[in-house]
């Protein structure tokens, strides 16, 4: 029978419970099986349970098939490539996007990496089909293009050559799609599916064909054939394959398709140098930015400008509101993954990421919020002139709350969560009900403390929660520094103002009482206590590998956290390639 | 005024954007129904809507307590549970608006007496599990925020993948449209195994229709390769180069969705003229103004109304899913914060999430949540009535042979899963009676006395959602052998005692003892052809 309860919708009189959760040392929070781990349900609808451990056959995500398709549109085409690409766009659009999977300390709540979606549905399956048929279309749609791609053997009188002609094709663009040497079984398979002599019809069906290829939609590697065991070392091809998607996102260029083809790859040398080419080129930017802006979760920045209708926004903003509009969201996590990359290429540290006091807003919308001006993207950034700016924890996208007042508690569950990789428990069911609403007489701390009292709540949110999130109550809804806080009625006028408190004990190891006076002394908080480290060691080991850790993966892991101590971002992140789990396959 | 007369053979369906379907019903579709050959004889449809939040408090949302309902026990719980008949409200003479509730109310020339007479209003049904972000709930998955579950698959594609749903799929292009996020399938959805994962959703109703009713080819086309897709996958899985176990088993369940593509290539969806619909709902999601505007987010949603019903008529798919996830908060509202007018008590309400849904228990905010919630029921009003003008037989309707059904995320109280509402619509073929409201609550067993609170609604414990969920496997066909465990009735999961060492008391679960009852269909509501 169920328990009659008259339990009241908002929090009333709970029991005393400990926050239930795991504050560890910002590693792993748990292997499968642990708290927190594989025994905890991912968000619906993500493939959680194939990203624990040995992932079969990685599938491409959705921006490595598009930048797959473009790079070998343009081998094939050259400069008719962007008119082809522009055909076959409404085409790639049907693959379906990645979610975010969910991460251990973060089940349900929306964070993770797209890499991690490894799920396929029958709508992927349908998308390829129809987007192999698209781009055998783009590709000899016109006798021009036909004639660049396939040859002019293709499109001259003499049907005598055709057959050559198509070996010749399906082994050049073969090599391309499949991301290794065309055997001679394939070359016959392949062409088997054509109709001579050749016409655009007649060969199409082998471009769709070689596009549906296994070998294609997923990253197949059988590894060296002469080795023996579970275990075995990565093919040339198979190794250009996986840095070239793990720094790029797209297939090898034909400098890395070269050192695959005459195996010098595989020596420690030019992999290094490949890496470090691959790492310093352009295209290594959007893969990078991905990370950092998953990792630290600032791509889930509210809308900042959801609220401009409303006359208390409008009074907050005051003379910023004019910048604010749908980019400004947007612009604010580009500020923050442009000084995660600048700093990473500029041979910066995790303790740079943290504390540099240098505006990278490419915007007047944030530039105007920061008060600096405007970065070309290229020159020395501008420093922030205001003191109270601490560096990464008081960018506006860690800041910003998308309503009038801040939200110490969200503030606090991220970078608890996402910079120190703790798991909290999950909040009671009536917990949702409850929210700070504006006070015209107490400022938003006090509200949170008030509402988060109750036993039940303050287990977690007075210790865990609340400090992290008040130690930036320094800065408005806005981003914006403040030394007292605004306090509105509910027609938008202001009625008073009030002091800013920041001062915590924020127990960024638990038990820890040191006191933190604001953003500056919580940085330096997490970053002695060496979680920082360990959290942005797990996390960029589940965006290289595509999945979550295992406790077979602690050497890599421990190697991370040792090249990130102190050593510059980038070296860690090229240190990956060496390690055996990059350079081998299980086949277990 | 009620319309009396019903289109049959030749219907034509008007869509919300001024589009016009028109769709011959043609002789195939009995021959469709003579091939299926198992009964029912006549195909039953499946279609459900969901809308987020909940929160609409038991006045708003139900009808007034009936003073003389049918009564009966409920085994193991025991308590009186109660059937009474659906009735409209009176409403004065010529008023346009026919009410059930203030939310189960709409157009008066659809929501008539006669159509009334086909929908049920059910209250306590409990999921037993505290209810959250969980966009799946209602179809049987309440994985969210606050629940420690497996994933398992919604009701939706146990049917859809169900032998005995689709004995027959020549004719089925789609197994099912799905215009949400509110279905989990498998991953390997052909062998019902591999782990949960969304099911394919897309906004766009044209999307939809390109996939039911393919637009024939224009001019020559190169020769399909389906078979050689497959072949070479097969050349990979069973070829000497070497693979784990894992890439075995992943390449198979490719190798499944291959098939299954194969198989809807090789069917050809033809219904006479049918014509794509002029307006796209991706047009009207790209409008700035779609999230604050009610009437174009209402007519997005009964643009997939016409596709739904048109795949129906012509036996091309038989489960159809709508839920309103693409708009904020996932329910049809329109631009209330930008202009609060909801008295002292919404002081500081920032904005609809916070302000509105979880400020369900002031006046104010619950009176924006009813009228928000029947705009939602209005699309599922849509939806019936152009069921219920399509005859598929001399004497019986699209949707007399269909259960449609609308629930929310939570109940009365937002995170809280005590008496999710049902409002249901459809025989099932005569699986299920209709025109009633089915109260299962036990008025014994108080959850939310609302005392304190400026709406005051008090709620009530009932009977396992469980029970719904199995009703409606059963109703369309699929038997219990087939979704349920052993001694546990029905389907959906049951709670944790993770979830009882929260302290949580309101979302309790209930003795797993009730699942022994749970298994048949709901009380008072088993058809004579079931």
């Amino acid at each position: 029978m169920k328990p009659v309860s008259t339990g009241a919708a908002i929090l009333g009189a709970l029991a005393l419970a400990a926050c239930v959760g795991t504050i560890g040392d910002g590693g792993s929070p748990s292997g499968p099986g642990g708290p927190g781990g594989a025994a905890d349900a991912g968000p619906p609808g993500v493939d959680t349970d194939a990203a624990v451990g040995d992932l079969p056959l990685r599938r491409l995500t959705r921006i490595e098939l598009t930048n797959t398709i473009a790079d070998l549109t343009t081998a094939m085409l050259a400069d008719a490539a962007p008119t082809a690409l522009g055909e076959l766009a409404p085409t790639l659009s049907q693959y379906p996007a990645d979610a975010p999977v969910g991460l251990p300390n973060d089940p349900a709540r929306g964070a993770g990496f797209t890499r991690l979606d490894q799920s396929v549905i029958q709508e992927h399956v349908d998308a390829l089909y129809a987007i192999g048929s698209a781009f055998a279309v783009a590709l000899t749609g016109t006798p021009e293009r036909m004639t660049r791609a396939v040859g002019s053997c293709a499109s001259d009188a003499d049907t005598s050559n055709d057959a050559v002609c198509l070996d010749a094709f399906v082994h050049k663009l073969g090599e391309l799609v499949l991301r290794r040497p065309v055997t001679a079984e394939d070359a016959t398979f392949y062409a088997s599916v054509a109709t001579l002599p050749l016409s655009p019809l007649g060969v199409q069906p082998v471009v769709a064909l070689l596009l549906d290829a296994p070998d294609f939609a997923f990253h197949v590697e059988n590894g060296d054939p002469s080795a023996t065991g579970v275990v075995a070392p990565l093919t040339a091809y198979e190794l250009a394959s996986r840095i070239s998607y793990h720094f790029w996102e797209t297939m090898p260029d034909a400098e890395l398709r070269a050192a695959a083809k005459d195996g010098t790859l595989l020596q420690p040398g030019v992999l290094a140098k490949e890496v470090a080419r691959l790492m310093a080129d352009p295209r290594a930017s959007a893969p990078l930015a991905a990370f950092y802006a998953q990792w630290l979760r600032v791509n889930r920045l509210p809308a900042l400008d959801a609220q401009l209708g409303t006359p208390i926004f409008r009074t907050l903003a005051g003379a910023d509101l004019g910048v604010i509009g749908p980019a400004t969201t947007g612009n604010a996590i580009t500020e923050v993954t442009d000084a995660a990359e600048w700093i990473t290429r500029h041979g910066g540290t995790l303790g740079d990421l943290l504390t540099n006091r240098q505006s990278f807003a490419k915007t007047p919308d944030i530039a105007q919020l920061y008060g600096v001006p405007v970065w070309d993207g290229t020159s020395t950034p501008p420093t922030f002139t205001d003191p109270a700016r601490a560096g990464l924890l008081t960018r506006i996208a860690f800041l910003a709350s998308g309503y009038v007042d801040t939200n110490p508690i969200l503030k606090g569950v991220g970078l608890r969560e996402a910079l120190l990789c703790d798991t909290l428990g999950r909040p009671p069911a009536a917990a949702a009900n409850a929210s700070v609403t504006l006070s015209p007489t107490q400022t938003t701390r006090e509200q949170t403390e008030a509402l988060t009292s109750p036993p039940l709540c303050a287990g977690c949110h007075a210790t865990l929660i609340n400090p992290l999130g008040f130690a930036t109550e320094n800065f408005d809804a806005l981003g914006r520094a403040r030394t007292r806080e605004t306090l509105f009625d509910r027609f938008g006028n202001m009625i008073g103002t009030k002091p800013i408190d920041t001062v915590t004990i924020p127990q960024i190891r638990q038990g820890d009482t040191t006191a933190s006076r604001g953003a500056g002394d919580l940085t330096r908080l997490m970053m002695s206590s060496g979680k920082v480290a360990a959290c942005f060691a797990t996390n960029y080991f589940r965006y290289v590998f595509g999945r979550l850790e295992t406790p077979e993966d602690a050497p890599v892991i421990a190697s991370l956290v040792a090249q990130t101590t102190g050593g510059a971002l980038a070296g860690a992140m090229k240190s990956v390639v060496t390690q055996p789990a990059f350079l081998t396959k299980s086949f277990r | 005024m009620p319309i009396t007369h019903r289109i049959s053979r030749r219907q034509l369906l008007v869509g919300a954007g001024g589009a016009t379907l028109g769709l011959p019903l043609l002789p195939s579709i009995l021959e469709r129904e003579a091939r299926a050959g198992t009964p029912p004889a006549v195909p039953r449809n499946f279609v459900s809507f969901w809308s987020g939040h909940g929160g609409a408090a038991g006045k708003n949302m139900y009808p007034v307590d009936p003073v003389s309902p049918t009564t009966a026990t409920y085994p193991v719980l025991g308590h009186t549970v109660r059937a009474s008949p659906l009735a409209l409200q009176a409403a004065a003479q010529g008023s346009p608006i026919a009410s059930i509730s203030p939310i189960v109310s709409g157009d008066a020339n659809k929501l008539t007496p006669q159509l009334v007479a086909k929908m049920n209003v059910i209250r306590g049904l409990d999921p037993g599990a505290p209810l959250g972000h969980n966009m799946c709930g209602a179809l049987g998955n309440y994985g969210g925020t606050f629940t420690v579950n497996a994933e398992i698959p919604t009701i939706d594609q146990i049917m859809a993948y169900s032998p005995n749903f689709y004995p027959d799929l020549g004719g089925i292009k789609e197994r099912y449209i799905n215009f949400g996020s509110s279905s989990r399938t498998w991953k390997n959805s052909a062998t019902r195994s591999g782990g949960i994962q969304t099911s394919n959703f897309d906004p766009d109703n044209l999307t939809w229709f390109n996939k039911i009713f393919s637009p024939a080819a224009t001019g020559p086309t190169p020769r399909p390769i389906v078979d050689q897709v497959l072949a070479d996958y097969k050349r990979l899985r069973n070829g000497n180069r070497r693979l784990s176990t894992a890439d075995r088993a992943r390449l198979d369940a490719h190798m499944q969705y291959i098939a299954e593509l194969q198989r809807r290539l090789s069917v050809h969806a033809t219904c006479g003229n049918v014509a794509p619909p002029k307006t796209g709902v991706s047009t009207i999601l790209s409008n700035p103004k779609f999230e604050t505007d009610a009437s174009l987010q209402r007519q997005a949603f009964e643009l997939a109304n016409d596709v739904i019903v048109a795949a129906m008529i012509c036996g091309t798919c038989r489960i159809g899913l709508q839920s309103f996830w693409y708009i904020g908060d996932s329910i049809i509202h329109g631009d209330e914060s930008a202009n609060y007018n909801l008295g002292p008590s919404a002081q500081g309400v920032h904005d609809w999430h916070h302000g509105i849904a979880h400020g369900h228990f002031f006046n104010g905010p619950q009176s924006v949540i009813a009228r928000d919630n029947q705009m939602n029921f209005a699309v599922m009003l849509d939806l019936i009535f152009k069921m219920d003008q399509a005859l598929v037989t001399p004497d019986s309707t699209l949707l007399d042979n269909s259960l449609v059904f609308w629930s929310q995320e939570c109940g009365a109280y937002t995170h809280d899963s005590t008496s999710l509402p049902v409002v249901m619509a459809g025989g099932a073929g005569g699986a299920l009676k209709t025109g009633m409201y089915l109260d299962y609550r036990n008025m014994f067993a108080m959850n939310q006395s609302g005392v304190g609170t400026e709406v005051g609604d008090t709620t009530h414990y009932g009977i396992p959602y469980n029970q719904w969920l199995g009703t409606c496997l059963q109703a369309m066909g699929v038997p219990r052998s087939e979704y349920e465990q052993p001694g546990i009735g029905g389907y959906g999961q049951i709670a944790n005692d993770g979830f009882k060492a929260n302290g949580d008391k309101q979302n309790s679960a209930f003795d797993k003892s009730v699942y022994t009852v749970t298994g048949d269909y709901l009380p008072f509501i088993k058809g004579p052809k079931a």
